[in-house]
């Protein structure tokens, strides 16, 4: 009876626990080209960055309410020597269990043109890549009705 | 048609009253500003009648990234200071961000010795003149025919974590090609920074 109850609790317990792939561009980019039929928003976030952190919990949200039809990849834009010290808390205290990554690049004018030309870099920054592969970028703090909307205009069933 | 024309250059220029988006381009001639500084003193570029150009960055005391630069700004104005001195500017919103308050600036100025001026653009207007969006942002302007013209935009570097590892130093190296004569080899470059907190 005790280990059912071990085996059932673990697993919840277990998506409470914060995992960051750290990951170079070119395996971001993978990430985000490949098709899964679902629409991709990737939120660009570091834990220095006050109105970043404030909106995770909206992106949560949005995977946990939409994880079927979108996907939430959260990357943190943090170095990669904070990762256990700075990145895990916040994802921790915020309860995600969205795909993390750490972007682990110096240099973002190799990159950023790559996310999307019109994005200046400000964070947060939000892509959402829709179903034909388009891209839509909010250089703002987006609000969950604000993200719900997004979705629900550019989602073609 | 000329009737058209006219009527779309209306919508255009009251389209830019209204939210002020002007945001300076490469080569744009920049329209002299005047700030207070955190001694207390207001500035202007007309102020320094010796200067061959400014590097102009749009900054703060919160952003992580900012801070990050901050040793580099200073060094920076130290270096290149007496040709092109840093024109530092805050134009976050204080009430947001109380960390980007004048007197939170006075405080960072004093506390670091900032060798430049930094000025705090309380109405926001020099950031939306320029078109800045992030902390740390840099315009670096060379005086030309009395004019101040925009010769790059961008990073400082091609490194904000680590100093020591920086393999282009794009602001210096725009400033060493304004004094050979050269043409300036990268002149846009982004990187990532805090979006600037409007009002």
């Amino acid at each position: 009876m005790k280990s059912l109850l071990v085996l059932v609790l673990v697993p919840f317990f277990m998506t409470q626990t914060a995992s960051v792939e750290v990951v170079k561009w070119k395996e971001l980019e993978k990430e985000m080209m490949t098709k899964n039929g679902k629409i991709k928003v990737v939120n660009f976030w570091m834990t220095g960055c006050k109105s970043c952190v404030e909106e995770l919990p909206h992106f949560e949200q949005l995977h946990r309410s939409f994880g079927n039809q979108v996907e939430v990849m959260l990357v943190s834009l943090d170095k990669e020597s904070v990762e256990e010290t700075k990145v895990n808390p916040v994802l921790v205290r915020n309860r995600i269990t969205a795909k993390t990554f750490l972007l682990d690049e110096v240099d973002a004018n190799t990159w950023i043109d790559k996310v999307e030309p019109t994005w200046t870099g400000a964070i947060p920054a939000t892509v959402v890549i829709d179903q034909n592969n388009q891209r839509h970028i909010y250089q703002k703090s987006l609000t969950y009705a604000e993200l719900v909307k997004i979705i629900h205009d550019i989602h073609k069933p | 048609m000329t009737r058209i024309a006219i009527f779309i250059m209306l919508v255009l220029v009251s389209i830019n009253a209204a939210f002020i988006i002007y945001a300076y381009k490469l080569e744009d001639e920049i329209k002299d500003f005047k700030l207070p500084n955190v001694d207390g003193k207001m500035i202007s570029l007309a102020d320094y009648p010796k200067a061959k150009g400014f590097i102009i960055i749009f900054t703060c005391n919160h952003c992580p990234y900012a801070k990050s630069y901050e040793e580099r700004i200073i060094k920076l104005h130290q270096k290149y200071g007496a040709a092109y001195p840093v024109i530092a500017i805050n134009s976050n919103d204080a009430a947001a961000y109380p960390d980007d308050s004048f007197e939170a600036m006075k405080k960072r100025a004093a506390q670091k010795k900032y060798p430049f001026v930094y000025l705090h653009d309380e109405s926001q207007e020099v950031a939306h003149i320029f078109g800045a969006t992030k902390t740390p942002d840099v315009y670096l302007v060379h005086k030309e025919q009395e004019k101040n013209v925009i010769k790059y935009v961008g990073a400082i570097d091609d490194n904000y974590q680590n100093e020591s590892e920086v393999k282009k130093h794009y602001v210096e190296d725009a400033i060493s090609a304004l004094e050979k004569g050269q043409e300036i080899v990268i002149k846009e470059t982004k990187a990532i920074g805090c979006s600037i907190k409007w009002k």
